[in-house]
């Protein structure tokens, strides 16, 4: 397992794989795994292990976090529980407003800083860019030599949660008392890193149902998806990323003259290979965390549901990281106002949902404009039957033949993960270069 | 609670213990599966290591292995010979058939079995030297030769690449107890460098932490010798640049031929091209431009600095006192070719330079012989590598040494 220690880009994983990639691939996690599985299992009391687990949680992001990554979810976590607990509406918004900056100061700091505002004077983002790193968490690598910066460990997944903590507490929902609880809820080693993202009002009730007993189907099911994660993500997944990396090169070097070079047909190879490289790397990671937290007798939501079988981006979208769509969906898509205020506000809505969306897997532009890219196709797959003659025939002939409707969305799809693994410029080329352009 | 409540409660029950011991049993199974693999030979017909079988291609040999070859290969009343360094011992541009260490099992004879464990870029202190230690209780008639640069002291426990083995074999229980190797591993461990930010720079210690840990798990699960000879016999899983297909990676490593061609097909103008000579010249001085200074009078003077307090100090504990006499280093000479390059002066220093460094390798409990010097040009593939009439000389000039050693330690009694 040593070459699984390799540290991947940030930009070039969705958000949390890096950081899973450096966690989940350590011997350190495989043995602080199997010890607290076994010792939460002879604990008998349900009490005593949900204070086992919290202890167990604290000790795990300590050691990959270390304190002044721990400082940041500490001092948000306390700021929720006690809002929470206030359960006062105008708290609850600070306390949302907090979150999201927090997430934004500490994760795209250096894209606003440096991408946008240096877009306009680079200068000016050089010198705040050196001030906000200044304030980053700074942990020693674990090889030596100078300080990683760094966002919080899980700052994605637990600003997201905590958001849809505040969000639910503000609409009526009843807050978490037991500190325990929350602290489970916030910092659940499974899920900490590359989620699913959890919603508490089915998360707390999975944890009780785990800390009063651990079934046979819980260990059956748990191992199993552990299994399936490792293989996903070990064998297929890895295997792919040295293979494409060899071929088409990385984010920072895109090796655009092999692409180029190849023949149109091994360029859709590629890109086959593309997509089904990030689909078991990331539902991999996700089959672990599944895994693991069931084999606590902890159910956590389903991240990924088949979404290569989708026959529209929307169908694509429910299946594709079930988690944070659904999140999107609910906490910026439907407030916006959803599809309750026509056509034009409804397509709006939707494009500012996903280039958040897209900027969530990671602070660079590409990342938005495949959020955008994504956006422009739910629009047009919820309008083009409006438009007479093209559009009736196109619903019509989706509707006789689901082959090449599926065709249709995967070719969508796959196009838009060169948005979403290379450079604005490069995927574009290579976009056109898969038609047979080779200019 | 009714009869069928508690019928029910009992099925539940044995369902879990069911899987439990399943699972228990799966693991335990691949555990025996593993250890059953790190005594059973699966490499036949070893010659070498290649790049197929080596952490080049993202295989890493455990020590069981190596161990398990050289049982596999000797004969009884062998004065086992196991031959580690870098590249240059390894072979590269030799065939396997045109291999130095082959030759030099020839000029040895039955009475000695020879053994090629050495890895490209390995230090004195790398695999090889791991196995031999590991195998010194069971074959105490060994002797090990490796090769060095020669103002270059190996670092105790191996290098930042190759430690692994070392790890290995230390959790296994296979090393010999060298309270003084064991220090020097610690201080240098320790040893940091600061950097302008504030944090440490740590040149030996890497991501030792989970090295440790996951040599401390595999001496009692052995899934590196599961996987490796999954690997080696029936199929890789791991993909790595040198076997690049999709698909072709998957087939087992023991059907990839070892690649190293003959270095002596290649013209003279290949072996050594005009547009690197200047490079490569940098690197021949590099030998010896710090290791001795000329005085006011025109005398050699050493520089005491790095002989005394880096390079004698960094022999001291690299082995336990009892494995240092049966130890030969080779100093590798550089190709004849570059000589005409080099100034009186330059090719002067670089001749003390080595001379020295013999002297203080058996200074250190060691013995050692320098080659190269007088060896044609076609004897080189490159600056450093040997062809196939190379490595002939190059065992002409060991296997008289080897005998000497065996003589003097008593093994021929």
């Amino acid at each position: 397992m040593n070459e699984f220690f390799t540290s991947l880009r940030a930009a070039f994983e969705p958000a949390g794989a890096d950081e899973a990639g450096r966690i989940f691939n350590t011997y350190w996690f495989v043995a602080f795994a199997v010890a607290t599985t076994l010792a939460y299992w002879l604990l008998r009391k349900p009490a005593l292990r949900l204070s086992f687990l919290a202890i167990a949680c604290v000790l795990f992001h300590y050691h990959f976090a270390g304190p002044a990554g721990m400082a940041p979810i500490i001092v948000l976590g306390i700021l929720t529980y006690l809002i929470g607990l206030s359960r006062h509406r105008l708290a609850c918004v600070a306390g949302i407003v907090v979150a999201v900056l927090a997430l934004c100061f500490y994760k795209y700091a250096h894209f606003f800083v440096l991408d946008v505002l240096g877009l306009i004077n680079p200068a000016w983002g050089q010198a705040i860019e050196k001030a906000a790193r200044a304030s980053l968490p700074r942990i020693a690598s674990p090889e030596g030599g100078t300080f990683l910066f760094i966002p919080p460990l899980g700052m994605s997944f637990f600003a997201f949660e905590f958001v849809h903590y505040l969000y639910e507490v503000r609409k009526g929902a009843a807050p978490l008392k037991n500190p325990l609880k929350f602290v489970l809820f916030s910092i659940f080693f499974p899920s900490l890193v590359a989620g699913p993202i959890k919603r508490f009002g089915q998360f707390i009730p999975s944890l009780e149902a785990g800390a009063a007993g651990v079934n046979a189907d819980d260990v059956a099911v748990g191992f199993r998806r552990i299994a399936m994660g490792f293989l996903k993500k070990v064998v297929i997944a890895d295997n792919l990323t040295g293979y494409l990396e060899l071929n088409l090169g990385t984010y920072d070097h895109p090796n655009l003259g092999n692409f180029a070079g190849a023949g149109l047909v091994l360029r859709w190879f590629y890109l086959v290979l593309v997509a089904l490289r990030i689909l078991f790397d990331f539902s991999g990671y996700s089959d672990i965390a599944i895994g693991l937290a069931r084999l606590l007798g902890i159910q956590l939501p389903e991240n990924f549901n088949w979404p290569y079988a989708a026959r529209s981006i929307q169908d694509f979208w429910q299946r594709w990281h079930i988690s944070l769509s659904s999140w999107i969906r609910d906490y910026v898509y439907i407030p916006l106002g959803g599809n309750r205020h026509g056509a034009v506000r409804r397509i709006v809505n939707g494009l500012i949902a996903f280039a958040l969306c897209g900027l969530w897997h990671g602070a660079a532009w590409n990342f938005v404009v495949w959020g955008l890219y994504h956006g422009i196709g739910l629009a047009v797959c919820a309008t083009y039957r409006n438009v007479p003659g093209v559009g009736r025939l196109l619903g019509w002939m989706f509707g006789k033949f689901p082959a090449l409707a599926w065709l249709v969305t995967e070719v969508f799809v796959c196009i838009g993960w060169l948005l979403f693994f290379y450079p604005l410029q490069s995927a574009l080329l290579m976009a056109t270069q898969l038609f047979g352009y080779t200019r | 609670m009714t009869i069928k409540e508690i019928f029910q409660t009992l099925r539940a029950g044995m369902v879990t213990r069911t899987v439990l011991a399943g699972i228990v049993i799966g693991f335990v199974g691949l555990c025996l599966l593993g250890r059953r693999a790190s005594r059973t030979p699966a490499m036949e017909r070893f010659v070498r290591f290649t790049q197929y079988t080596s952490n080049e291609s993202k295989y890493y040999v455990t020590v069981n292995e190596m161990m398990s070859i050289v049982r596999a290969k000797i004969k009884p009343g062998q004065i086992l010979v196991v031959v580690g360094g870098n590249s240059i011992l390894r072979g590269v541009a030799q065939l396997p058939d045109q291999l130095w260490t082959q030759k030099l099992q020839d000029r040895l004879g039955d009475g000695y079995c020879v053994v090629n464990f050495a890895f490209n870029a390995s230090l004195i202190t790398d695999a090889a030297s791991v196995a031999a230690e590991a195998l010194a209780k069971e074959f105490p008639r060994q002797i090990y030769i490796a090769n060095a640069a020669p103002t270059q002291a190996p670092t105790p426990g191996g290098s930042l690449v190759y430690r692994w083995v070392y790890w290995d074999a230390y959790y296994k229980g296979l090393l010999i107890d060298d309270p003084a190797r064991a220090k020097k591993i610690a201080a240098n461990m320790a040893f940091r460098i600061p950097q302008p930010d504030g944090s440490f720079f740590y040149p030996f210690k890497g991501n030792i932490q989970e090295l440790k840990l996951a040599s401390w798990l595999d001496s009692w699960c052995y899934f590196n010798d599961f996987w490796n000879d999954v690997a080696y016999s029936d199929f890789n899983t791991i993909w790595n640049p040198l076997m690049p297909g999709l698909v072709d990676f998957m087939q087992a490593r023991s059907n990839w031929r070892d690649p190293d061609p003959d270095g002596s097909l290649f013209p003279l103008t290949v072996r050594f091209p005009t547009e690197t000579r200047d490079g490569e010249l940098v690197n021949i001085r590099g030998n010896s431009d710090r290791a001795f200074n000329k005085d006011p009078n025109g005398v050699w003077q050493a520089y005491l600095p790095l002989w005394d307090d880096v390079f004698q100090r960094g022999i001291e504990d690299i082995f336990p006192p009892q494995l240092k006499a049966r130890t030969l280093i080779l100093l590798s000479g550089t190709a004849t070719y570059y000589n005409k390059w080099l100034t009186d002066e330059e090719r002067e220093r670089d001749r003390i330079t080595y001379e020295e460094a013999v002297r203080r390798w058996k200074l250190g409990g060691f013995d050692a012989l320098e080659y190269g010097r007088d060896f044609a040009v076609e004897d080189h593939f490159d600056r450093t590598h040997l062809t196939k009439t190379g490595a002939a000389k190059l065992a002409d000039v060991v296997a008289p040494k080897v005998k000497e050693m065996a003589q003097k330690l008593g093994y021929l009694k």
